[in-house]
């Protein structure tokens, strides 16, 4: 992700510059306050969040999401974490579950915002489109440098799904070189085929990823291990598919915005929710209680 | 009194000076011929007086009333030209008639649109009153027809129609003919030469030399932007004076 | 599957007729004010809408549209429009801007002598703005504007990158379940809308075929 996003950023940034600078031009650049434009144009991801989050800091975050009364909360269609149950219009899963749990022990409505574009989280965070990223993240280092993120709630890996026909062969890390794969752009098992220097096709989403196996475009595909669990197997839509190689061990957590007091406001909660049964009891719902960290 | 009266008319395009110290009048009921070869300012000098260009010195005065000064930018009020227009009448060399309109609405549509703005004038009587020049200009069958479906002869006498619906002092011709096929051009020629039978005061630039001795009370030839010679067409077409109009004048000897 | 697909779809559907039209309805007369402005007699005004006019149509719709959604929040830390406002705004101005273009090609090519015949019969501008030039500004301008409407039916699907979720959304969620044919299903939609736009437009051709 990070290749393409600070691309992105890049462009954003210098349009954004022209912009401002049309701007001062035509309102006079009085107003000193106003996000000044050596800000805004630090081409670094992680500066320009970080920029914004010193603001943050200032006020409580949870101060601002309790005085809107709802917690935005950005996520994807991301089975057993966020999805719906097909006829419902109701997100479910352990995240979206433990998500209404955490707005009402704040006293706030919760939303769901499914994203099109995960690439998009941290600036949808960062101008508040969205108050928190809850949605099976997983803590990279790319991730922390974006975002305020919580203790790790729950254990994930990469792993490799292949047809179930070919299964045999590729048990092991180094029978993977020269395969064909697929995976999602910026994704965790991304990185994980880069430090193994396997090139692969990059997708906008895992179930792309997934999709591509299935319809012989690719041959393989790195997604969660949790996913995969849920997604791919017998008695789900992929039945003739099937994962092998665990590539590493990795924590999920939630995000929020940079300098947030949301979030040890998340860390005290799910300590409590832990401590009261209310944790497992979720995940046991959803078939992760396996994953989840004590705590 | 005389109904039109130009007094030293000049015009430049940025440096290129096309007319010169223009000054001439005309009287009621009568019709001026204006000759020269193109480029020589004739057309130039009909677009000053319908206000499509604007001199840079002179006057214009319409029965004795200057409706334009260059040195008076009160005479050049924009929303006053408008009504200056209407004193005179323009029919152009390419028609100009609007294709989205029958023959008879392209008569009636800028005088409906007066009397919408004015009152007076019912709907019918401008229609009657179209139907009627129309009639005048042989083209009774053509009135529902739309401009691509007459000839060019057909259309030049539209255009004439609708530029004598608004009742002009004086209707000016930018060479009427020079658009149409040779033998669609005596039909256009023959209606000319009736309104001038009418009375009616005209301007007709043309290069048709027998008609405008024919049918001019008065010509005036112009070069480079100058009036050189003008007077009653057996002066100046058939006696001329001046050696430039000789010379212009001898090529169109064998018409 | 295939009717609650259908009915998904259709609410996806809602969404992209509603940026559609809102997108006609504002883009078409901005257009026509863009285009009065790149005609302007007075210069800076003209080069400043056509410096404005290239820039928007020469950069993409989709950077327009995270500007215009992220771009108040980023650079000023401004509360941000609702999402479908954001991509609604985007819309408007980009297609404004290319109508603004074929408004005056439309209004150009309408030849000079009709001004001044409707100036010599005493017409104000107005008059012959609306009574004479328009028509044929229309006339000139349907197939060129025809080709953009079926652009737009297209680009609005462009709007999934903020979130607004719309028909290919709607498709590609489908994918997440393990179905892949109503993502291609919603091509069907897609075609049914620019048919019926293509058979609007041919009408409205013929009906201006009376004159030339």
């Amino acid at each position: 992700m990070m290749k393409r996003s600070s691309k992105l950023w890049a462009l954003l940034l210098a349009l954004a510059m022209v912009l401002s600078l049309a701007a001062c031009g035509g309102n006079g650049s009085s107003d000193g306050k106003d996000a000044p434009p050596a800000d805004s144009g630090t081409p670094a991801d992680t500066g320009a969040s970080s920029e914004g989050s010193d603001q943050e800091a200032t006020d409580s975050d949870l101060a601002y999401v309790q005085g809107k009364g709802t917690l935005i909360v950005g996520m994807t269609d991301f089975a057993p974490m966020d999805y719906k149950d097909s006829g419902s219009d109701e997100w479910i899963g352990f995240d979206a579950d433990m998500a209404k749990a955490f707005a009402e022990s704040l006293g706030v409505k919760v939303e769901f915002l499914e994203l099109a574009d995960w690439d998009a989280k941290s600036m949808e965070l960062d101008t508040k489109a969205i108050d928190v990223v809850w949605n099976g993240m997983t803590l990279t280092d790319d991730v922390k440098a974006l975002m305020s993120t919580s203790e790790p709630y729950c254990l994930n890996g990469q792993v490799v799904v292949v047809p179930a026909a070919k299964a045999d062969q590729y048990q092991t890390v180094e029978s993977l070189s020269g395969l064909a794969f697929a995976v999602e752009n910026g994704s965790a098992g991304a990185e994980q085929l880069d430090a193994l220097g396997i090139s692969y096709t990059a997708m906008q989403n895992q179930a792309a990823a997934v999709m591509e196996v299935a319809s012989g475009a690719s041959e393989a595909a790195v997604i969660d291990l949790l996913m995969a669990g849920a997604m791919i197997g017998e008695g789900t839509s992929y039945p003739d598919l099937t994962y092998t190689v665990q590539l590493n061990d990795e924590e999920y957590g939630v995000g929020f915005r940079k300098g947030s007091d949301l979030t040890d406001a998340f860390n005290a909660f799910w300590k409590e929710a832990y401590a009261a049964g209310t944790v497992m009891e979720v995940a046991t719902t959803y078939g992760v209680q396996e994953s989840v960290i004590e705590q | 009194m005389s109904i039109l009266e130009v007094n030293h008319i000049e015009k430049h395009f940025g440096a290129t000076r096309v007319l010169t110290d223009i000054s001439f009048s005309l009287e009621q009921g009568q019709a001026l011929s204006i000759i020269g070869s193109s480029g020589s300012g004739k057309t130039t000098l009909l677009r000053c007086l319908n206000f499509l260009e604007r001199p840079d010195h002179g006057s214009i005065a319409v029965k004795g009333n200057v409706i334009f000064d260059a040195n008076d930018p009160k005479t050049q009020l924009e929303s006053e030209i408008r009504k200056k227009r209407l004193h005179f009448g323009l029919v152009f060399q390419n028609f100009n008639l609007f294709p989205q309109y029958t023959a008879l609405q392209n008569v009636t549509l800028a005088r409906e649109l007066l009397a919408k703005e004015r009152g007076g004038e019912s709907k019918e009587s401008i229609q009657q009153a179209g139907e009627e020049l129309l009639v005048r200009m042989g083209l009774a069958d053509r009135a529902g027809h739309f401009p691509h479906q007459l000839s060019g002869g057909q259309q030049q006498r539209v255009a004439i129609a609708r530029a004598l619906a608004l009742h002009p002092d004086i209707l000016c011709f930018d060479e009427p003919t020079s658009a149409l096929d040779p033998e669609l051009t005596g039909e256009v020629l023959r209606v000319i030469r009736s309104l001038a039978e009418q009375k009616t005061t005209m301007i007709i630039v043309t290069h048709e030399m027998a008609f405008a001795r024919d049918v001019a009370d008065q010509v005036i030839f112009m070069d480079s932007g100058v009036i050189v010679e003008q007077g009653a067409p057996g002066d100046v077409i058939d006696h001329p004076k001046e050696e430039r109009t000789k010379q212009f004048l001898s090529r169109y000897a064998n018409d | 599957m295939l009717i609650p697909v259908t009915l998904s779809l259709l609410e996806g559907m809602g969404t992209t007729l509603k940026l559609f039209f809102l997108t006609l309805l504002f883009a078409l007369p901005l257009g026509l004010v863009i285009s009065f402005g790149s005609m302007s007699r007075f210069a800076p005004l003209r080069w400043l809408i056509q410096t404005v006019v290239w820039i928007i149509r020469g950069s993409p719709l989709m950077i327009q549209i995270l500007i215009i959604f992220y771009g108040p929040g980023l650079l000023f830390g401004l509360p941000l429009l609702p999402r479908f406002t954001a991509a609604l705004v985007a819309f408007v101005v980009n297609y404004a801007c290319y109508f603004s273009e074929i408004y005056r090609g439309g209004i150009q090519s309408v030849p000079r002598g009709q001004y001044e015949a409707g100036q010599v019969l005493g017409m104000t501008k107005p008059q012959i703005f609306f009574k004479v030039t328009l028509l044929q500004v229309i006339k000139r301008i349907v197939p060129p504007m025809g080709n953009e409407f079926i652009t737009l039916v297209k680009d609005t699907s462009l709007v999934r990158v903020i979130s607004v979720y719309e028909l290919i959304w709607m498709g590609e969620s489908y994918i997440k379940k393990g179905l892949i044919w109503p993502l291609f299903y919603t091509a069907v939609f897609y075609l049914i809308l620019s048919g019926i736009l293509t058979i609007l437009l041919n009408q409205m051709e013929k009906k201006l075929d009376y004159f030339q």
